[in-house]
C-alpha cells in the first residue's frame, strides 16, 4: 500500500518535472527551427541577388581610344559621340571630362563662347563651368574627369573607368 | 451481367448530363429549384454581399474610383497581352515592333493607345481613390490594413507605369529611365548596387529592356492581382464599404 502510494507520488513529481523539461526542450526546438528558418530563407534570398547580378557585361568597354593626336589641335574641345565624355586641349595639355550630369545622368551639352558657363544640363538646367566646377542648378557634384594616356601607336585613349581625382592634363 | 452494369451506350447517353452536372454540382431538380440555383450559383450576382447599405450604393460617396481602377487594370491586361503578340524585348527590335503596331498591324494603334491611356487613367484614378478614401477618413480603424494594401498597390500601379515607359525604346524612354534609375540610385548605401540590379549593368541598354519587360508582363502584374484579392476580400471583412455612420 505503502509502496503504491510512492510510486504514485513520484509519477505525479516526475509528470512537473517533465513538463518543465519539454517546455525547455520545445523552446530550444523552436528557437532552432525559427534560426534555421531565417539563416535559410536569408541564405536564398542572397542566392537570388547572386542571380540576378550579372556576371558578364554586353556593354561598351570603358576604355576605349578615341583617336590620333593630330584629331585635336590646341583650343579644341571634341565631344566623342556615343561615349559621353568631351577632350579639351589646352596649351597645357589634354583632359577628357565626363558629359554624364551628376544630377540624374542627362547627357550634358558644351556651350561654345561662354566667358562663365563651359556646360549645360538640358534636363534640369544644371550649369558648369569649363573645367567641370558646379555653377548652378540641382547638380550635386563637379563634372569628373577621366584617366587618358597614350598607347604605343600614338593613339589618344581614355580609361573612364578610372577618375582623375587630381585633375591632372596630359602632356605631350 | 447485371442490371447496373455499365453499357458503352448508356455511358454515351448519360455523357451531357454528366458534363452538365459536372458543372453545376448538382442533379436535375424542379423548375423551382432550378430556377433558385441559377441564382444561388452565380457568381457574378454574388460579387456584393446578401445585404447592402443603402449608402453603399449612393454613387456620390465613393463616385467608383477603386472600380474604374479596377476595370482600368483589366483592360490593360487585355490590350497588354495582345500586344506581347507583336512586341519583342530586344533593343533591335522593342522600336520597330512598336512602330509596326502603330502603322501595319490591324488595330494595333487601337491597342497602343488603348494600353498607353488606360495606364494613365490608372494612376490617376489609384490616385483620386486614395484621395476620395483620404477625405472620407476611410483609413480609419478597423480599415487600417487595407489602406497599407492600398498604398503598396499605388506602388504597384507606379512601377508598372514606370517598368511599361521603357518598352517603347525611344529617346523619351531611354531617357526617363536613365533619369529613374538615377534617382534609385541616390539610395544612401545602397544606391549603386540597386541600380546596378535594377539595370543588369551600368547603362539602360539590352538587359535593363529585359530586366523591365520581364517585371512589367509577368512579376508585376501578378502582384497586383494578389494585392486586389486581398484588398477586395478585407473591403468586405472590414464591414463592406464605408459610409456615414449616422444614416
Amino acid at each position: 500500500m505503502s509502496f503504491e502510494n510512492s510510486a504514485c507520488a513520484a509519477t505525479l513529481h516526475d509528470k512537473a518535472s517533465d513538463e518543465a523539461v519539454n517546455g525547455d526542450r520545445r523552446d530550444f526546438v523552436k528557437k532552432l527551427s525559427v534560426t534555421t528558418l531565417v539563416l535559410g530563407v536569408g541564405a536564398a534570398i542572397v542566392q537570388c541577388g547572386r542571380f540576378l547580378q550579372p556576371n558578364v557585361l554586353y556593354e561598351p568597354s570603358r576604355v576605349f581610344k578615341v583617336g590620333e593626336l593630330s584629331k585635336f589641335p590646341i583650343g579644341s574641345r571634341i565631344v566623342i559621340e556615343g561615349r559621353g565624355i568631351e577632350i579639351v586641349r589646352e596649351r597645357d595639355g589634354f583632359h577628357a571630362i565626363s558629359l554624364v550630369c551628376t544630377h540624374l545622368g542627362c547627357l550634358i551639352k558644351p556651350v561654345e563662347n561662354d566667358p562663365e558657363i563651359g556646360y549645360l544640363c538640358p534636363c534640369h538646367g544644371s550649369t558648369f563651368a569649363h573645367k567641370g566646377e558646379v555653377q548652378g542648378g540641382p547638380a550635386p557634384k563637379d563634372l569628373p574627369w577621366y584617366e587618358m594616356y597614350l598607347d604605343h601607336t600614338g593613339t589618344l585613349v581614355v580609361d573612364a573607368s578610372k577618375v582623375n581625382h587630381k585633375r591632372t592634363k596630359l602632356v605631350v | 451481367m447485371s442490371e447496373a452494369a455499365y453499357s458503352l451506350k448508356e455511358s454515351i447517353r448519360q455523357l451531357p448530363r454528366n458534363i452538365k452536372e459536372s458543372v453545376s454540382r448538382r442533379g436535375a431538380g424542379t423548375p423551382d429549384q432550378e430556377r433558385a440555383a441559377a441564382i444561388f450559383g452565380n457568381i457574378f450576382l454574388h460579387l456584393h454581399p446578401v445585404r447592402v447599405h443603402v449608402n453603399s450604393l449612393r454613387l456620390s460617396y465613393t463616385f467608383g474610383l477603386g472600380l474604374i481602377s479596377f476595370f482600368l487594370f483589366l483592360i490593360l491586361v487585355a490590350s497588354g497581352v495582345l500586344l506581347m503578340f507583336y512586341y519583342t524585348p530586344s533593343t533591335q527590335l522593342a522600336y520597330r515592333n512598336m512602330k509596326d503596331l502603330e502603322y501595319v498591324v490591324s488595330y494595333g494603334v487601337v491597342l497602343r493607345n488603348a494600353h498607353r491611356w488606360s495606364a494613365h487613367a490608372m494612376v490617376a484614378f489609384a490616385f483620386l481613390h486614395m484621395c476620395r478614401v483620404f477625405y472620407t477618413g476611410s483609413y480609419k480603424a478597423p480599415r487600417e490594413f487595407n489602406w497599407v494594401i492600398g498604398v503598396c498597390l499605388l506602388l504597384v500601379t507606379l512601377l508598372l507605369s514606370f517598368t511599361g515607359y521603357l518598352l517603347p525604346w525611344d529617346q523619351l524612354a531611354f531617357w526617363a529611365i536613365t533619369v529613374g534609375s538615377n534617382i534609385a540610385a541616390y539610395m544612401p548605401w545602397i544606391g549603386e548596387k540597386v541600380r546596378f540590379l535594377m539595370l543588369g549593368g551600368n547603362e539602360v541598354g539590352q538587359m535593363a529592356l529585359l530586366r523591365f519587360y520581364v517585371l512589367h508582363v509577368a512579376l508585376l502584374p501578378v502582384i497586383t492581382v494578389i494585392l486586389v484579392a486581398v484588398h477586395f476580400w478585407r473591403i468586405r471583412k472590414d464591414g463592406g464599404l464605408s459610409r456615414p455612420l449616422n444614416d
